[in-house]
């Protein structure tokens, strides 16, 4: 009897792991299928698309025009920057917001949240146009701060949604030990309460960094200009009306991908290690 | 060490009120328990005193000087929660220091305090552990001691053994009370315990729908409870409810004709009456006697010590009497209940309040 469960419980496992690397295989497949080919030379990829790169097909001319031509490096630092600036400001407001949300009982509170939710459900680029005229009435257009605030707008509505459920889980008479001791109510919130949220927080800064870091639409609307382009924005260079430079889009996109592998595995250690911690009872 | 007094304090909620004019006085030294049913305002209650709730109308006053609205970390109280609420990211240690940086106290003395509180709750050897390394016994500890190292005027508790296992409930109950004992410090402690609040307390003051139902020593409340709230709160297992046929001036009818030989001194005598008693006041006998109910056993919980017999009355009426447990009773055996008179309580049952009674001592001869 105990064996057979052990068995069937072994089994089911596998099948577990069936699914999922199935999964994962389907998920990295499109990545997988970049790096090869952004490692070949043109003819390469059209002819055996599939295939590794042998000492005959093996080019890095994609690599080489990208780093050669136009402001890579600016572009990725320009990347960088505006993900991670919008990334902390919707952390920061983000938090800030839920906890007003969800620690005070004031009129309208719950009007508020629906207030702050409804973003969610609108998509900004809808407002596009009243964006634009707003960046160019306060001569932004063509800054970093531009796509900063616009990202930070759009990423506060899910953060706030996502973190003011986690603050109302954190124990309430914490908060009233702290205040009876004497903490303010900014040490209340940074020193107690972020602590014990850091899993949302990272789940949030996940969700938030990928559509910024992707983001093309609102590089090429407020912020076309040399110096500001991010790196979705400069790898249109290689896309032509008719004909496309394979070989430096796909090493553009290969090495677009490392920073947000990188802070991926950043925050979801901070996740794991956050929902491990045993910090509340 | 201080007194509080507490006077026509209002809490409501929308239009619910959770506390309905509370009026209360807590002497310095005093141990005073706040018992109730969940949902009295009992825990309300205590978090108006801490400051972390404000009042909607009355004022709290502590030696005579009004802490109404002062912040919580001003009014020279602390508090014992139920779930700890102890810091997480801190050693033992660094709870027990945060308060007294905050309150800026020199380094020396900050060392001095924690050292001494330490030493007072045994807990020198847990000082640089986390607080999810500890034991729920251990983290109340703690979570005691960050309330002693400020010194305050007076101790809330709210709940504070709740989330302790029966054993070990039992031993942070008893080191509360020398804790009282040696600080004799003012505290307030909130419970929906009647044991709890029957061991620790010097006074108890009973609670339910926002309003104080009795204040009173233990003894008083078993004794001698104000109304049937307090008769039906106090007391394990319940006291037992009998509806009067008619009270007269020196005799009780009860329902199925039984006459009790009992008097009271109600000027006008309500019509609507419930006779309490304790199932320690009732006494089964095999035979028929004068003034004893019939009735059949239901069902015997035998819990070693003693035996309680649930029986059930011709009138329909149950009651638990308390039995030796050396008799054993079986469903359906025929018995007859002696009321004992000394433990007879009379509530008007439509105010609820409670009625004097004496027993006719002609009638009893």
């Amino acid at each position: 009897m105990a064996i057979s469960r052990a068995r069937r419980n072994r089994m089911a496992e596998l099948g577990a792991h069936v699914i999922l690397l199935t999964f994962a295989v389907i998920a990295l497949f499109p990545v997988l299928l970049i790096l090869i080919n952004s490692l070949k030379t043109k003819k390469a990829i059209f002819r055996k698309p599939l295939e590794l790169p042998t000492s005959e097909t093996l080019d890095l001319v994609g690599y080489s025009t990208v780093l050669q031509q136009g402001n890579f490096p600016l572009y990725f630092w320009n990347s960088l920057f505006v993900t991670g600036a919008s990334l902390c400001l919707i952390l920061l407001f983000g938090a800030m917001a839920a906890f007003a949300l969800s620690e005070y009982k004031f009129r309208g509170n719950r009007l508020m949240g629906l207030y702050m939710a409804l973003g969610i459900m609108i998509p900004i680029r809808l407002g596009t146009v009243g964006i634009l005229r707003l960046m160019v009435a306060t001569d932004l257009v063509n800054t970093h701060w531009a796509l900063i605030l616009v990202y930070t707008a759009q990423g506060l509505p899910l953060a706030i949604f996502i973190l003011s459920e986690f603050m109302s889980i954190v124990s309430s008479d914490l908060k009233s030990a702290g205040r009876i001791d004497g903490l303010s109510e900014y040490s209340i919130f940074l020193r107690l309460v972020l602590p014990l949220i850091r899993p949302a927080m990272a789940t949030v800064a996940v969700f938030s960094m990928i559509p910024i870091w992707n983001d093309l639409w609102f590089p090429l609307v407020l912020a076309p200009a040399e110096h500001t382009k991010t790196l979705t924005l400069g790898a249109q260079v290689f896309v032509g009306q008719y004909s496309n430079n394979w070989n430096a889009i796909l090493a553009a996109m290969a090495l677009a991908v490392i920073p947000v592998l990188i802070l991926y595995t950043l925050f979801s250690r901070q996740l794991i290690r956050g929902l491990t911690s045993g910090a509340v009872k | 060490m201080a007194n509080l007094k507490i006077s026509s304090l209002y809490k409501s909620f929308g239009a619910e009120n959770v506390l309905d004019g509370i009026n209360l006085d807590i002497q310095s030294g005093e141990f005073l328990v706040l018992l109730g049913p969940s949902g009295c305002g009992k825990s309300t209650l205590l978090r108006i005193m801490a400051g972390l709730e404000d009042e909607s109308a009355g004022d709290i006053a502590i030696e005579g000087k009004s802490i109404a609205h002062l912040p919580p970390s001003k009014r020279e109280i602390a508090m014992v929660f139920q779930t700890y609420a102890l810091y997480p990211h801190l050693s033992v240690r660094g709870n027990m220091e945060l308060v007294l940086k905050q309150a800026r106290y020199s380094k020396a003395e900050i060392k001095d305090r924690v050292a001494e509180s330490a030493r007072a709750l045994e807990l020198d050897a847990l000082m640089d552990r986390k607080p999810s390394q500890l034991s729920g016994g251990q983290r109340q500890r703690v979570a005691i001691g960050r309330a002693i190292v400020r010194d305050p005027k007076i101790f809330l508790f709210d709940e504070p053994l709740s989330n302790l296992d029966a054993a070990l409930r039992g031993q942070v109950r008893l080191e509360i009370a020398r804790l009282h004992q040696r600080l004799s410090a003012t505290m307030v402690y909130v419970t929906h315990d009647q044991v709890e609040a029957m061991t620790l307390a010097d006074r108890i003051v009973v609670l339910n729908d926002g309003k104080i139902q009795q204040v009173g020593t233990p003894r008083d409340l078993y004794e001698r409870p104000a109304n049937l709230f307090v008769a039906s709160f106090i007391g394990s297992p319940n006291m037992n409810f009998l509806q009067l046929e008619k009270l007269s001036e020196n005799s009780a009818q009860l329902k199925d004709r039984t006459l009790l030989p009992i008097s009271n001194k109600a000027s006008v005598i309500p019509t609507n009456v419930t006779l309490g008693i304790r199932p320690s006041h009732g006494i089964l006998h095999d035979e028929a006697g004068e003034s004893y109910l019939k009735a059949e056993v239901l069902l015997e919980e035998y819990l070693g010590d003693t035996t309680y017999v649930h029986v059930e009355l011709e009138t329909g009426e149950q009651m638990v009497v308390r039995e030796d447990p050396e008799i054993t009773r079986r469903t359906g055996d025929q018995v007859y209940v002696e009321l004992t008179l000394s433990g007879v309580h009379l509530f008007n049952a439509d105010t609820g309040k409670r009625m004097d009674v004496s027993i006719s001592e002609q009638e009893t001869a």
